[in-house]
C-alpha cells in the first residue's frame, strides 16, 4: 500500500511538473491578433488625389503592455494596420494612392494634392486587475500627419478611439479583442465624421478647386 | 426519515427561487400600418456602461423577436453595412438625428439595401443589489464537501425604443423590469437555486416587441 501511494505522489508531482513548464511555456504571453478586415466606410468622397504613406514602424506596430497575474498582454496591430488606414481613406478620397516614402515630395510623380502619414501615439490597455473598472479599457490615440503637395507639413490630426471589454468566465482574450475592435472602430468613426472638416483637408481642398477654376478658364479661352 | 425532509427543504427552496417579481410596460407612440412580415435589428443603446446590455441578453431578445414574420438582421452585419453611422461616436440618439442620417443620400441608400424596417434600440442591465451568508467547503483524505447558506438579489432592468426607418418615426417603447432572489444552499454540495431574471425580462421585452409590432405569437 505504502509502495503505491509513494507512486501516486510521484505521478502526481510529475503531472504538476507537466503542467507548470506548460504554464511557463504558454502563459506568460497573452496575445490578441486582430484580423486584416475592416468595414468600408458608407460616405462621399472628397474630390482629392491622396498619397497614403505607412512607414515600417507603422505597419509592424505590436503592443507590448499590462501585466496581469503574472501574464503580459501582447496586442498585434500589424495585420490591421495594412488595411484600417488604406479603407478609411480610399473611402474619403476619389483616389488613394500607397506611397512608399515620403523623401520623394515634391514633386509626387504622380501629382498627388496631400499625403497622408498615421503614426501610434499612444496605445492603452487597462485590465481589471489595474484599474477599479470591471472592464477591459483600450485607448488608441493616432496622429495623422498631413502633408500638402509642397512638401510641407501644414497640419496633425490627433484621432483617438476607445473601446472596452467585459470579461466572461476565462474569456479576457474575447474581452480585450472586443475593446481594441471598439476602440478602432471608433477611430475611424472619427476620421470619417471629421475629416472633412479639418482645416489642413479644407485648404487643400480649397487650393485644388481655385486650380480646376483656373484651369477651366484658361480652357474656356 | 432524513430523505423526505431534506426533499421537502429542497422543494421549499425552489419555491422560494422561483418567487420573483416582473413589471412590463408597453407604450404606444404611432400605429402600425403595413402588416407584412418585416425585418427588424436590435442595436444597444450607447451610453453610459453601466446600462449597455449584456451580448446574451441580445442574442436572447434576438431569437425571441425572430419569428418568421419579424426577421432580425445581424446586428454586426448592420453595424458594418451602415459604417460608421450606428457607432456609439455616430448614432442617431433623436429622431431628429435619424432624420439628418437618413438625408445623406449614400447611407440612405445603403440602409435601403438592407431591408431593415425597424430599428430597436435596447438599453439596460441586470445587477446584484444585495446578498448574505456563506459557504465553507473542505476536502481531507476521506472525501471533501461544503456547508451553509448563500443568497443575492438580482435586478434585470430593460428598455426597447422602436422605430420606424421607413416612417422615421417611433413606434413606441416596452420596458422590463423583474427582481428576484437566488439561493445556494450547500450541504455536501452546493445546489444552485437561480432566480433567471435577466431571462424572464428578455422573454417579457421578446414577447410584447412582438406584439407591438403587431407580429403573430411564435
Amino acid at each position: 500500500m505504502a509502495y503505491a501511494g509513494s507512486r501516486v505522489i510521484k505521478r502526481s508531482a510529475l503531472v504538476m511538473l507537466v503542467l507548470g513548464w506548460a504554464w511557463l511555456v504558454t502563459g506568460c504571453t497573452q496575445t490578441v491578433r486582430l484580423p486584416e478586415v475592416f468595414p468600408t466606410p458608407v460616405t462621399q468622397k472628397l474630390p482629392l488625389r491622396v498619397g497614403l504613406y505607412q512607414d515600417r514602424p507603422f505597419r509592424d506596430y505590436v503592443h507590448q503592455g499590462a501585466s496581469e497575474m503574472g501574464r503580459a498582454w501582447v496586442v498585434d496591430l500589424r495585420a490591421i494596420h495594412k488595411t484600417l488606414f488604406k479603407t478609411l481613406l480610399a473611402s474619403q478620397f476619389s483616389e488613394l494612392i500607397e506611397v512608399d516614402r515620403l523623401s520623394g515630395i515634391p514633386p509626387q510623380p504622380s501629382g498627388l494634392e496631400a499625403i497622408i502619414e498615421p503614426q501610434v501615439q499612444a496605445f492603452t490597455l487597462q485590465t481589471p486587475s489595474s484599474s477599479a473598472s470591471p472592464y477591459y479599457r483600450v485607448s488608441a490615440l493616432y496622429l495623422l500627419r498631413i502633408y500638402s503637395s509642397q512638401g510641407e507639413l501644414p497640419g496633425s490630426w490627433p484621432v483617438e478611439g476607445r473601446g472596452q471589454g467585459h470579461p466572461g468566465w476565462l474569456k479576457a482574450r474575447q474581452a480585450v479583442t472586443e475593446a481594441v475592435t471598439q476602440a478602432l472602430r471608433d477611430v475611424g468613426a472619427q476620421i470619417v465624421i471629421e475629416l472633412a472638416a479639418q482645416p489642413t483637408i479644407r485648404d487643400v481642398l480649397t487650393a485644388k478647386q481655385a486650380r480646376d477654376v483656373g484651369a477651366a478658364a484658361v480652357e474656356g479661352r | 426519515m432524513l430523505l423526505p425532509k431534506v426533499m421537502a427543504a429542497l422543494a421549499a427552496l425552489l419555491l422560494m427561487a422561483s418567487c420573483s417579481t416582473s413589471r412590463v410596460e408597453v407604450i404606444r407612440h404611432n400605429p402600425i400600418e403595413d402588416r407584412s412580415p418585416q425585418s427588424v435589428v436590435i442595436l444597444s443603446r450607447t451610453g453610459a456602461p453601466a446600462t449597455q446590455p449584456e451580448a446574451s441578453f441580445l442574442e436572447c431578445l434576438s431569437k425571441g423577436v425572430d419569428n418568421g414574420h419579424l426577421s432580425v438582421y445581424a446586428q454586426q452585419q448592420f453595424l458594418d453595412a451602415l459604417f460608421p453611422w450606428f457607432e456609439p461616436r455616430a448614432a442617431p440618439t433623436t429622431l431628429a438625428e435619424l432624420h439628418a442620417l437618413l438625408a445623406r443620400a449614400p447611407v440612405a441608400a445603403k440602409l435601403s439595401r438592407t431591408g431593415v424596417r425597424y430599428l430597436i434600440w435596447v438599453r439596460g442591465d441586470t445587477q446584484t443589489t444585495d446578498g448574505g451568508g456563506g459557504i465553507s467547503c473542505g476536502v481531507a483524505p476521506s472525501g471533501g464537501g461544503c456547508i451553509g447558506f448563500a443568497w443575492w438579489d438580482n435586478d434585470s432592468t430593460y428598455e426597447a425604443l422602436i422605430w420606424d426607418l421607413q416612417r422615421r418615426w417611433s413606434v413606441g417603447a416596452v420596458s422590463a423590469e423583474v427582481s428576484g432572489t437566488s439561493y445556494l444552499p450547500a450541504v455536501i454540495i452546493p445546489v444552485p437555486l437561480i432566480a433567471r431574471t435577466r431571462s424572464t425580462a428578455c422573454r417579457g421585452l421578446a414577447e410584447q416587441l412582438r406584439e407591438l409590432l403587431r407580429a403573430p405569437a411564435r
